[in-house]
């Protein structure tokens, strides 16, 4: 069967031993956000990007390049997955299937999926918590040495969920970092939570300061994402029952 | 095969509105052209309150205007800032003003409305007018 998400390559490549960290649009553009820092931070190269005829007939455009809104940049032993685009609930399983399977194919030994969870008292809490699920084969100590909680209950949902299940399936050891977060707001405060325990669970170094300083303009610019986020998290699957789950990541 | 695929299309399609609009920049052409931003805004009815908040980045407490009727919440803000952003125009600056009317999902007593400002978040809490009448049950 043809795929109906497919990852194109810049030039072939291989990413033996690489980690996989994914930040596409979700509650408070937590993922998003962290993804996006993470890329400039690290100054990681544009290697791929997804194509579906699924997706919305979008291009961006970034310093007068055209460029695709699904996009995976590497870099030292890192690939990070970023979108311009919210992924619809519809889509989110053969994204998550094309991007895993193309993970896996090219190496790679862990992903991580970075997001925010939806928390009604946010603007109660000045720092955060980040939570985290975990499959086989991830180091807990370490993950608990960065501060997370474990998650026990829930019901995820979202193409995070659907990378989450991917990943598992596939034997890859796989995380997902989630912050106490606004759901309907962007949260750069939840993003650098969420940032400083990925440094600290991989070993490397993310300065989060300047994220925090460009804090209230990436609110402002973010603001039509997340309302568009916001939207494609709550539309209706056509033909099947929409249940609300209690922590839609 | 081809009716599922043209129907999760148009799923997709129905929620962008306007892809001229996306392209456009961060701010819609009306946000853009009056210089005043409709805030992120959210709107939760318990049984008791009606609660509104608003995302009001790099907004000082003193320089935010919220009036509230029994029906409506009227917000009015000004950032410290004008925002910079790279449009398809180029370079762009737009002077941050927030304004929004909020209409209500029930009627609430506005003179007993408590609201709190923090980290750039304002949260209305309005208590409701009326919280019905208990029925007995024969």
């Amino acid at each position: 069967m043809e795929r109906k998400v497919r990852v194109v390559e810049k030039k072939e490549k291989r990413y033996d031993g690489a980690v996989l960290v994914e930040g596409v649009p979700d509650p408070g553009l937590v993922g998003a956000i962290a993804a996006s820092y993470m890329v400039s931070e690290l100054q990681l190269e544009e290697v791929a990007f997804l194509d579906s005829p699924l997706f919305p007939p979008f291009i961006v455009l970034h310093n007068s390049e055209v460029l695709e809104p699904v996009r995976l940049y590497a870099g030292d032993n890192i690939l990070v997955l970023i979108s311009e685009i919210p992924i619809h609930p519809v889509i989110a399983r053969p994204v998550a299937e094309a991007v895993i399977e193309w993970g896996t194919d090219k190496g790679v030994e862990q992903v991580v999926s970075l997001g925010g969870l939806n928390t009604p008292n946010r603007i109660d809490i000045e720092r955060p918590e980040v939570y985290c699920i975990v499959g086989d084969g991830v180091d807990k100590k370490k993950l608990e040495k960065a501060g997370v909680k474990f998650m026990s209950e829930g019901l995820l949902g979202g193409v995070k969920a659907m990378i989450v299940r991917e990943a598992i399936m596939r034997g890859v050891p796989t995380v997902a970092l989630l912050a106490e977060a606004f759901g309907e707001y962007p949260d750069p405060g939840a993003a650098a939570e969420v940032l400083k325990v990925l440094a600290s669970y991989l070993t490397i170094e993310i300065k989060v300061e300047p994220l925090l300083q460009q804090a209230e303009e990436m609110r402002i610019k973010l603001k039509e994402l997340m309302k568009r986020t916001v939207a494609a998290m709550k539309s209706p699957v056509t033909g099947a029952s929409q249940i609300a789950p209690s922590y839609f990541i | 095969m081809e009716e599922w695929f043209e129907r999760i299309r148009k799923i997709i399609d129905s929620y962008f509105e306007s892809v001229e609009t996306a392209l456009e920049s961060f701010f819609t052409t009306s946000e853009r052209t009056s210089g005043c931003l409709e805030p992120l805004h959210k709107v939760v009815e318990t049984p008791s309150e009606v609660i509104v908040s608003f995302d009001l980045p790099g907004v000082d407490k003193r320089d935010i205007s919220l009036r509230a009727t029994e029906t409506t919440v009227e917000l009015r803000a000004e950032a410290r800032n004008i925002v910079r952003f790279r449009g398809l125009r180029g370079e762009e600056t737009i002077t941050c003003k927030y304004y929004k009317i909020v209409y209500l999902p029930a009627r609430v007593r506005p003179h007993m409305a408590r609201a709190k400002f923090r980290n750039g978040v304002l949260e209305v809490r309005l208590p409701k007018k009326a919280a019905g009448y208990e029925i007995e049950i024969e």
